[in-house]
């Protein structure tokens, strides 16, 4: 185990673009083949640049009907996925942040970033779980950053087409909300 | 204690993967928790339309994947994470193509 953390080493070398454009190793500019050790490169471990394999597994298992199967590369590809999605948002996020000269990346820059880069219809959604959470935290006092606060009953069944779930502990309430409805704008 | 049942992502590792950015400095919680958020409408959102996309639609595969991020827009920031696969035997007969026109 060499441990690099290095993506290719995921995907082996059969694995290519098909089409116009081709992922040739000797040209890879991207890896920065000069010094890049010198960049605060965050030396991550594997583990750490993505999401628990797990966890992705089940928000997918809950998007499919429930005889559907998903393929062991399929969840790995969408733990990959959704890392670069996650770094996509917020280099968007923090250059909106430097341009306006703030130095914090808020709720509303990730906002800005989803509408910029297409996801606009997840926006709506979003705000509204943003809204709900400042009320919470305000009624609280305390933000338990590992847990998500998710919508209360009325307002989740307004928004959704998908399950509730709810679970009352210690007075509050957790409610899980699958949101099922089309994702993916209309691309013209 | 509530199991959490369904779809809660830590957001600890949300955060590491945030800072991870250039040029990033802080991050908010309320940035924290809409980042976690709009992952986890992300993850359904790509697990359902590739389905939904997939001849078999009863088995979500790879090659599933690597077909809508080649076909939806908003999914080209994935294009380079998903190539579509090719056999190497095929990798090799384009390689000799390329060779041939160059010369």
């Amino acid at each position: 185990m060499d441990g690099s953390g290095d993506t290719s080493e995921r995907l082996d070398d059969s694995y290519l673009n098909g089409g116009s454009a081709y992922v040739v190793e000797e040209n890879d500019d991207t890896l920065g083949a000069d010094g890049d050790d010198e960049k605060s490169d965050s030396p991550l471990r594997e583990q750490d640049r993505f999401l628990p394999i797990a966890n992705v597994a089940r928000i997918m298992k809950k998007s499919i009907p429930q005889s559907g199967k998903i393929a062991k590369d399929a969840k790995e590809c969408v733990q990959e996925c959704v890392s670069e999605f996650i770094s996509f948002i917020t280099s968007e996020a923090s250059e909106r942040c430097h341009q306006e000269k703030r130095k914090t990346i808020n709720g509303e820059d990730i906002l800005f970033a989803m509408s910029t880069l297409g996801f606009d219809n997840y926006v709506e959604p979003l705000k509204l779980h943003l809204q709900k959470y400042r009320e919470s935290a305000k009624g609280e006092k305390t933000s338990d950053s590992e847990t998500m606060h998710e919508l209360p009953d009325d307002l989740a069944q307004s928004l959704s087409t998908g399950q509730i779930m709810a679970t009352d502990q210690n007075g509050q309430q957790n409610v899980i909300f699958s949101f099922q409805s089309g994702q993916f704008p209309n691309i013209n | 204690m509530a199991d959490k049942i369904t779809s809660t992502l830590p957001l600890s590792r949300v955060k590491t993967i945030m800072k991870s950015s250039p040029d990033v400095s802080s991050i908010s919680q309320e940035a924290l928790f809409t980042t976690g958020k709009a992952t986890e409408l992300f993850i359904q959102a790509l697990a359902k339309f590739s389905l939904e996309q997939s001849s078999d639609s009863s088995s979500l595969e790879y090659k599933d994947l690597a077909e809508i991020v080649n076909t939806e827009s908003t999914l080209q920031f994935l294009q380079d994470i998903i190539p579509r696969k090719i056999k190497v035997r095929d990798y090799y007969k384009i390689c000799e193509k390329r060779e041939q026109s160059e010369k």
